[in-house]
């Protein structure tokens, strides 16, 4: 029974983690969720101007998020909060 | 060098102030434990937080000059300021507000080194703290294979404290971290974490590391993380482990099991006979071995999954099944609790450990025995052959719905229990999917003997203590054998051959009919008989439900013993007497209604008293462990009493 983000607003150019295909990447712009759950994601690596690329998606999403200098974390997440991740989609 | 004593609930005491207290901390999945086994080795005790579920460990070293230095292993953590329950201990560890009140002398930060951001984040808010610091650089040797180069001197230099590049697979660098331990000194990261980490961290890497290795695991993962091959995949790995347990633990548990019977055979042939002799062989060397013959599933699930995590393939195993389990209020990681529970309750319920959250953990637990072990079987066994006694195939689909009906009653009840007593979010699943690599034996062979130590130790002096109660009970008082049995004996004696042996089965049968009838058990079967009667329950099955309480599968033998006089239930003409055996009344005893009732009743009923205890341990106290069997027991009443009416009234009595 995981908690959905207060207000899941995206503003324009922004798009849901959810929402990108399989490869294709993105900068992290916002995370808006519980306070709990966004403190768990930022720190886990899904942190504002962090750029991931989508390994995997469907009811679990796994994404490689980057490292600068050293080996992307990939992170295994609930779609319901790779939809409280928004990104400016950076390309396939 | 010896470890540290503590018990849930009770403050930490340190029996040597003089000892170097340094709390290990870091993000999951830096190779922590790993650390800590290298430098504590098997000199360390297992406790839970006071109050809490989340457990941690305390280990002995010797550090400079040979002061000793108390390691104390914290939960991996990301971040110290989310309001869960991993994150709380931590800071009320660092804070001092745990372990006895007393504050780490230095914090030793474990950092992954092909992932050197995320771990100086978590450094910049223990910095906060103002805490004496010392920074272990870990999988120093991984970094290097994937040419992702940390300069650890110039980390140090930033930070100002001991910063060591470690290695706990291989060992290098532990020397080296225990002498710097005592040159821990405050950091100070000002400013936004992030921010700070990232500059510190940039400053002293190779700005053309490659950030390579990420294709194996990008391979493995399409394979193993895919909803068709990664659940068949998952099938065969957990139905390995699984046959494993069964098939490498029957011999151990056989040479147990031989072992203790031989040491009771030699305590009462050795002791002059008496009840003092009766105590020791068979109540305290019984009670001993019932509890011992645990281990051997123990040691061997704990060990194949401490290998399993080591690979990282469990936390994808956990992200397959989290969409299984999340509509019954359960996460994914309740897989490992759930699949161990098959082959026995106690291991399933100290793997619980691996559930995150506080609610999910403890639902976890209270559902895990609805599993079907392997203790159930003998009964299953007994029933289903006397229900189908020719015709195997429909006592099989029998046999393998009893494991449908406890793996249902397992998820309704965890869905229950989370819309009411342990309502509340779920944590969302969120997992580090760390990189595939080569797994610890000797990481899984301490994390094993940690397991099997704290079952030994914790719960075994509990189990000990109520398995000796309920073989008194059992057992006396004695009854002088009745005026018939002298008269059945007399008889034998003055026969010869089969006539005489036949005589003398008889007599062995009514004499202890009569001893099971006369003990504390037997009149308390006798008394409490009018609760089972509905449940089509004469009082010598009454007898057996009540004698199983302790470990269900005693069930059989206890009912051999009381109705045949014999406890081989495996002998054929103790099955058959079984089968014809009648109640007081001349009515048959095990009529189809009251088989197919105890059969849902040995499905659903605790009568587990060893996964009372560890319930009792692990979920933090025993109002858990009398909700477990207080529930479980109604379940198994209701459920046994509509079955038997049911059955009763379509004229199968």
């Amino acid at each position: 029974m995981p908690t959905a983000a207060p207000a899941q607003t995206k503003t324009p150019g922004e798009t849901s983690l959810a929402s990108l295909r399989r490869g294709e990447t993105g900068v992290v712009v916002a995370v808006r969720a519980r306070d709990d759950d966004v403190v768990m994601l930022e720190s886990m690596g899904l942190r504002p101007n962090a750029w991931v690329r989508v390994c995997r998606t469907g009811r679990t999403c796994v994404v490689a998020a980057d490292e600068p200098g050293g080996c992307p974390c990939r992170l295994g997440i609930e779609r319901r909060l790779a939809e409280c991740v928004f990104v400016s989609a950076g390309g396939v | 060098m010896s470890a540290t004593q503590t018990t849930p609930g009770t403050p930490h005491r340190d029996p040597h102030p003089a000892a170097r207290r340094v709390a290990l901390i870091g993000n999951p999945n830096t190779g922590k434990t790993s650390l800590f086994n290298r430098v504590a080795g098997a000199r360390h005790q297992t406790a839970n937080f006071p109050g809490t579920t989340q457990e941690y460990r305390v280990g002995r070293a010797r550090g400079e000059h040979d002061r000793p230095i108390e390691l104390i292993d914290l939960p991996g953590v990301y971040t110290l300021e989310t309001g869960q329950s991993e994150a709380r201990v931590c800071r009320d560890a660092l804070e001092g507000n745990a372990l006895g009140g007393r504050p780490p002398d230095a914090v030793c930060v474990v950092v992954d080194a092909t992932r050197v951001t995320r771990g100086l984040r978590l450094l910049a808010e223990i910095a906060k703290s103002g805490a004496p610091v010392v920074v272990a650089l870990n999988m120093h040797d991984l970094a290097h294979k994937r040419g992702v180069v940390v300069r650890a001197e110039e980390i140090a230099e930033e930070l100002g404290c001991p910063v060591v590049p470690t290695s706990a697979r291989t060992g290098a660098g532990v020397p080296a971290l225990i002498a710097a331990f005592a040159d821990a000194a405050p950091v100070n990261a000002e400013g936004d974490a992030w921010a700070w980490a990232e500059r510190v961290g940039s400053s002293a890497r190779d700005a053309a590391a490659p950030a390579s290795s990420h294709a194996m695991t990008e391979r493995l993962d399409r394979v193993l993380m895919h909803p068709v091959s990664g659940t068949l995949v998952f099938a065969i790995v957990m139905g390995a482990i699984f046959w494993t347990i069964f098939k490498l633990a029957g011999v151990p548990m056989d040479l147990v099991d031989a072992v203790f019977a031989r040491l009771s055979g030699w305590a009462s042939s050795v002791l002059p006979a008496g009840a003092v002799s009766e105590l020791l062989s068979e109540g305290i060397i019984g009670g001993v071995g019932a509890t011992v013959i645990f281990l051997p599933q123990i040691v061997i699930l704990f060990f194949l999954i401490s290998l399993l995590e080591g690979t990282g393939y469990l936390a994808r195993a956990a992200l397959l099944m989290d969409r299984l389990f999340r509509p019954f209020g359960l996460p994914g990681q309740s897989f490992v609790p759930m699949l161990s529970a098959h082959a026995c309750a106690i291991p399933a319920v100290m793997s619980c450990r691996g559930v995150p959250g506080r609610q999910e953990r403890l639902a976890t637990i209270l559902v895990a025995p609805f599993l079907s072990c392997s203790a159930r079987i003998p009964v299953y066994v007994l029933l289903t052959g006397l229900l189908f006694a020719d015709r195997p195939g429909l006592a099989a689909v029998a046999f393998a719905g009893c494991y449908v009906l406890g793996a249902i009653a397992a998820l309704f009840t965890a869905l229950l229990f989370r819309r009411t007593i342990l309502r509340g979010p779920g944590r969302p699943m969120a997992i580090d999917l760390p990189d595939y690599r080569r797994p610890s034996v000797r990481s899984a062979l301490l994390t094993t003997y940690d397991r099997a130590m704290s079952f030994l130790k914790k719960a075994g002096t509990v189990i000990v203590a109520m398995m000796v109660v309920l073989w008194w009970a059992g057992e006396y008082p004695h009854a002088e054998p009745p005026a018939e049995v002298v008269e059945l004996r007399a008889q034998a004696a003055s026969v010869e051959g089969e006539p005489a042996e036949a005589l003398i089965a008889e007599a062995d049968e009514f004499e202890a009919r009569h001893a099971g009838r006369s003990t504390f058990l037997g009149r308390a079967g006798r008394t409490v008989q009018p609760v089972f009667a509905p449940l089509g329950y004469d009082w010598q099955i009454t007898v057996g439900v009540l004698g199983s309480f302790a470990a269900r599968e005693v069930f059989v033998s206890t009912l051999s013993v009381v109705v045949a006089g014999s406890d081989d239930a495996e002998d054929e003409g103790v099955l058959d007497r079984l089968r014809t055996a009648r109640r007081d009344d001349g009515s048959v005893m095990l009529s189809p209604a009251t088989s197919w009732s105890l059969l849902v009743f040995y499905v659903l009923a605790m009568q587990c008293l060893p996964t009372l205890a560890v319930t009792a341990r692990e979920a933090g106290g025993w109002k858990w462990a009398m909700l477990q069997l207080g529930w479980m027991s109604l379940l198994a009443y209701g459920a046994a009493l509509v079955t038997h009416q049911a059955l009763t009234a379509t004229g199968m009595a």
